[in-house]
């Protein structure tokens, strides 16, 4: 079988956005085989995801400063910064091999990008919601949509590299109220193709690496493919009626951001806990304090309560599979205490006014107090 | 979860909706317990402004879940006339109470004769959901 496949630099995000969703559709319709668009932005865009609220996640007067374009994704998830270092991976299809649940959809799609940075000795994990990371470190963050035709659009985006001064300076972090270290820990968090590799990798290798992944994964050929006249109208009426269009990028929310924090000695030392929450939706965790914990554990932790339901029955039992996998490197943070520290700060979050919460960042956690675990 | 499917319902089968005739033309429109088992916790939810007319297979709202962002998608053609502010300031009420609560739109249709014969309901409720249930739990996507 054959897909598309589709390669371009620097495109701009209104166009870039609008060709994944319009082309999507197309798959869905029928009017298409599946796609794959492997792809640079002009450096460089903001993209915040679908439900966002821009004025709270993006610092819009450094956008502006720095020529920064911003822009919503069809997508979900944190703000992301996209240039020419970090790949936009987008697959249209419909369904594949009889999958089409955007769960088996999704699982697919990471194993072929994890199959791709296997082939650079790089060894990544899909986690959580959309998180690819690599030894509990994020190096891509993924998001799948669906639209009426049918059709799913996958897309990730995969850090070739990453300016993290820039972006936590885009993206709303108090880059001048953190101190040096809680920078590091940030940085620490992130990873990119070239630091796993320490070589200056170019983005074509990656590119190229990638798209072979996919046909292997997916059993398929490639067939380099541009748009025909029908789909250079879809994609400019796409662009100009949404990407291009206030109304679509500036929405408002409905659902209300929350915030809370929580702190309390436990046996293990004290821990700090913030959480950033969609109404009961917890969307981030942050672990903070001075006990003795292994560091990736405590990055499993966090990864694995993003997009989580705050009810406390659901939040434990997800921290028992971890601390059951994880026994030596939790040993002295106690799974009990852990619980009712995260309960607290999910009972002590409270709506926050816009531009007044943390942002939440795809690459980012919302760190901004001064404690820091203490790792053995 | 419970996967219950009341057979005085009527079933979007494709993407899982339910409707429930009112006093004509109003129709309640939700989703069902296996469709949300796809999509997981809702996060954010909007949906087309009251007033707005819909058009069958066109989205009606958009969501972000667990799993996914995705489209809502009208079972039938109407007018929005009246949308559940509750679940748009809490989503997660859709998943705590799918076909009571946590209904979505309530539409004034024009073609709900025409529209309901391509959805199930009565008898072929049953079938057409231990079908599902077989299915979602062969795939492993629900225990």
């Amino acid at each position: 079988m054959r897909w598309r496949y589709l390669s371009e630099d620097g495109v701009s995000d209104s166009f870039g956005l609008a060709v994944d969703e319009a082309m999507a559709i197309r798959v869905g319709e029928k009017l298409s085989p599946p796609i794959l668009h492997l792809y640079t932005y002009r450096s460089h865009s903001a993209l915040v995801g679908r439900f966002q609220r821009i004025e709270n996640e993006l610092n819009l007067d450094f956008c502006t400063q720095q020529e920064m374009s911003v822009n919503r994704r069809p997508t979900g998830g944190g703000a992301i910064m996209m240039g020419d270092d970090q790949l936009g991976v987008a697959l249209m299809l419909r369904e594949w091999n009889g999958c089409s649940t955007p769960r088996e959809l999704m699982l697919s799609f990471a194993a072929a990008l994890s199959e791709g940075l296997r082939n650079f000795g790089i060894e990544a994990r899909f986690r959580g919601k959309n998180d690819l990371e690599v030894a509990g470190r994020k190096i891509g963050g993924l998001g799948i949509h669906s639209n009426a035709s049918g059709g799913f659009l996958l897309h990730c985006s995969l850090l070739v590299d990453l300016d993290v001064p820039l972006m936590l300076n885009a993206l709303n972090v108090p880059v001048e109220k953190l101190e040096a270290r809680q920078l590091k820990s940030i940085a620490g968090r992130i990873t990119t193709v070239r630091s796993e590799l320490n070589v200056d990798t170019s983005l074509d290798e990656v590119r190229d690496t990638i798209k072979n992944a996919f046909a292997s994964h997916f059993g398929i050929e490639f067939e380099e493919s541009c748009y025909c006249p029908e789909e250079k109208k879809a994609i400019a009426k796409m662009e100009s009626s949404k990407y291009l269009n206030p109304e679509w990028i500036f929405q408002k929310v409905e659902v209300p951001d929350l915030s809370g924090e929580a702190r309390q000695m436990t046996p293990g030392g004290l821990l700090d806990v913030r959480v950033t929450m969609a109404g009961r939706q917890l969307k981030a965790v942050f672990l903070g304090g001075d006990f003795f914990a292994g560091e990736s554990a405590v990055a499993d932790i966090e990864g694995r309560l993003r997009w989580h339901s705050s009810d406390a029955k659901k939040i434990r039992k997800t921290l028992e599979v971890i601390y059951a996998e994880r026994e030596e490197e939790l040993a002295f943070l106690p799974l009990d205490g852990v619980c009712e520290v995260i309960s607290k700060a999910v009972e002590a979050a409270s709506a926050v006014t816009q531009g007044n919460t943390t942002a939440y960042g795809c690459f980012v956690n919302p760190e901004t107090n001064d404690a820091e675990p203490v790792h053995p | 979860m419970a996967y219950n499917f009341p057979e005085h319902l009527y079933f979007e089968k494709k993407h899982h909706v339910w409707c429930l005739p009112e006093t004509n033309p109003l129709i309640r429109i939700g989703i069902d317990p296996l469709g949300l088992s796809s999509l997981g916790e809702l996060a954010y939810l909007s949906l087309n402004p009251q007033g707005s007319e819909v058009r069958k297979g066109q989205p009606l709202g958009m969501l972000e879940a667990s799993k996914m962002t995705g489209e809502l998608i009208a079972p039938v053609s109407g007018k929005i006339v009246d949308r559940n502010q509750a679940v748009l300031e809490n989503p997660l009420g859709v998943n705590e109470d799918p076909y009571g609560t946590g209904w979505l739109v309530l539409l004034e249709s024009e073609s709900w004769k025409e529209d309901s014969k391509q959805l199930i309901t009565g008898q072929e409720v049953e079938e057409w959901s231990q079908d599902e249930l077989r299915r979602y739990r062969q795939q492993g996507w629900i225990d």
